[in-house]
């Protein structure tokens, strides 16, 4: 029996679509940890963390791979093919490093400084998606 | 009747008027094309979230969320959106009649949350309660705004006595019309009434609940943005057709300025020669 080795991957965010082609693999990150859909997966809808996402394009013995940054969103992954539903999504080779580390820089010193009243949830997560996007643009150094 | 200076003062005039009004038409075109593609660009995410939506709250039997609550409460918060600046017709005044409207025959409290310059101001000379401001919103458009308004509705959603949220904007129609709309934004209506069964071969990270927990409050942004959308590209077609009509108008008005300032040239001439000649006759005469 021959399978086909790719899928229809479609990643959406409310600026547009990100990526819309045959893929053979998306690794994404979820609540439950790193979350990787391969060709003929069962259908499965789970929700995002902010992180980083890998896509494996190509050949699926060597397939070349592809970094973007998610932060948050949802999985869908069909019979028909895989949408990722981003809130915000980024091409590692798109993301600015220095501004990256600035805006964790800032976030990290507004979670040390305990006499700013700031809303600590939203400095937390505004630190996880700096840091998501960090590691993402170390995977094209 | 005005002299020759007059008239040609009056059509300089007009004349930088109409390169003005003619320069603004083509900013907006521009920033009409950029809108569109906006919009265009947003649909498949607006599409598939509230397909997968619909599908997952049919599928779950007594699933509860706080933005699907129904709430006692009289009270309602409006959301106005209108834009920055004016020069585009009615275009603002539609929207701020209509919330004014809204505010008069609301059985409770309104609270508004204003979305751009115009509406912002507007609302709060006129004494009315404003939660929230956005002015300049339009000028750096990006989702995280939409994200940040969401957040402050579900917070006096949250607070007692709010019944309902509701959202006045303008939906672009066409490139020439522009229709006011009023959407009921909480407590959330999905459409249950789908394919219950075709979700439930779906296993479900970590919980269909869960799942929805994290989906729900993105319609809501969807919604906002949206409207945002949908107001922008309206604004800027708005402002093309008044900004045309204004170019058009400058060039009838230079046309019969113009038309003006031949005659009384003429005029002037006529006067003059009919002296000359007179004196002449008055000469020969004596």
């Amino acid at each position: 029996m021959l399978y086909s080795t790719s899928f229809a991957l479609r990643v959406a965010t409310p600026d547009g679509i990100l990526l819309e082609e045959a893929v053979v693999g998306i690794r994404v990150p979820t609540p439950a940890g790193p979350f990787e859909v391969l060709a003929r997966h069962a259908p499965v809808v789970s929700s995002l963390e902010v992180g980083e996402a890998r896509v494996s394009v190509g050949d699926n013995g060597a397939p070349s791979r592809r970094y973007l940054s998610v932060s948050g969103g949802v999985i869908e992954v069909r019979r028909d093919g895989v949408s990722v539903l981003a809130d915000a999504a980024e091409w590692a080779e798109d993301i600015d490093a220095d501004r990256a580390a600035e805006s964790k820089r800032r976030a990290a010193e507004r979670l040390r400084d305990p006499a700013s009243n700031i809303d600590s949830a939203r400095a937390e997560a505004a630190l996880a998606r700096a840091l998501a996007r960090l590691q993402v643009v170390s995977r094209v150094g | 009747m005005a002299t020759l200076r007059q008239i040609r003062r009056r059509i300089r005039g007009i004349q930088n008027i109409r390169r003005i009004t003619g320069a603004m038409r083509m900013v907006a075109q521009a920033r009409l094309r950029r809108a569109q593609e906006q919009t265009l660009d947003a649909r498949p995410y607006f599409e598939e979230l509230s397909r997968l939506t619909d599908e997952l709250v049919s599928g779950v039997a007594d699933y509860s969320h706080p933005l699907l609550d129904h709430h006692d409460g009289d009270g309602s918060v409006l959301l106005v959106v209108t834009g920055d600046r004016g020069m585009c017709g009615a275009f603002n005044a539609n929207v701020i009649r209509r919330a004014v409207q809204y505010v008069e025959d609301a059985p409770g409290a309104v609270k508004l949350i204003c979305l751009g310059t115009r509406g912002a101001t507007t609302m709060q000379r006129r004494g009315l309660d404003v939660a929230h401001a956005h002015p300049n919103f339009f000028a750096d458009l990006t989702h995280a705004h939409a994200r940040l308004v969401t957040h402050q509705i579900r917070a006096l959603y949250e607070s007692d006595d709010v019944g309902r949220v509701d959202m006045i904007y303008n939906e672009f129609k066409s490139i020439i019309q522009q229709e006011v709309k009023l959407d009921r934004m909480l407590p959330v209506t999905v459409d249950a009434g789908g394919d219950a069964d075709a979700r439930w071969d779906f296993l479900h990270e970590p919980s269909r609940a869960h799942v929805l927990d994290e989906l729900l409050p993105r319609v809501l942004e969807t919604e906002v943005w949206h409207a945002v959308l949908e107001s922008n590209a309206a604004e800027q077609a708005a402002r093309v057709a008044a900004m045309e009509n204004a170019t058009t108008n400058a060039d009838e008005i230079i046309d019969s300025l113009i038309l003006q300032r031949n005659r009384v040239r003429q005029a002037v001439i006529t006067q003059e020669i009919s002296e000359i000649v007179g004196g002449a006759e008055a000469l020969k005469t004596s």
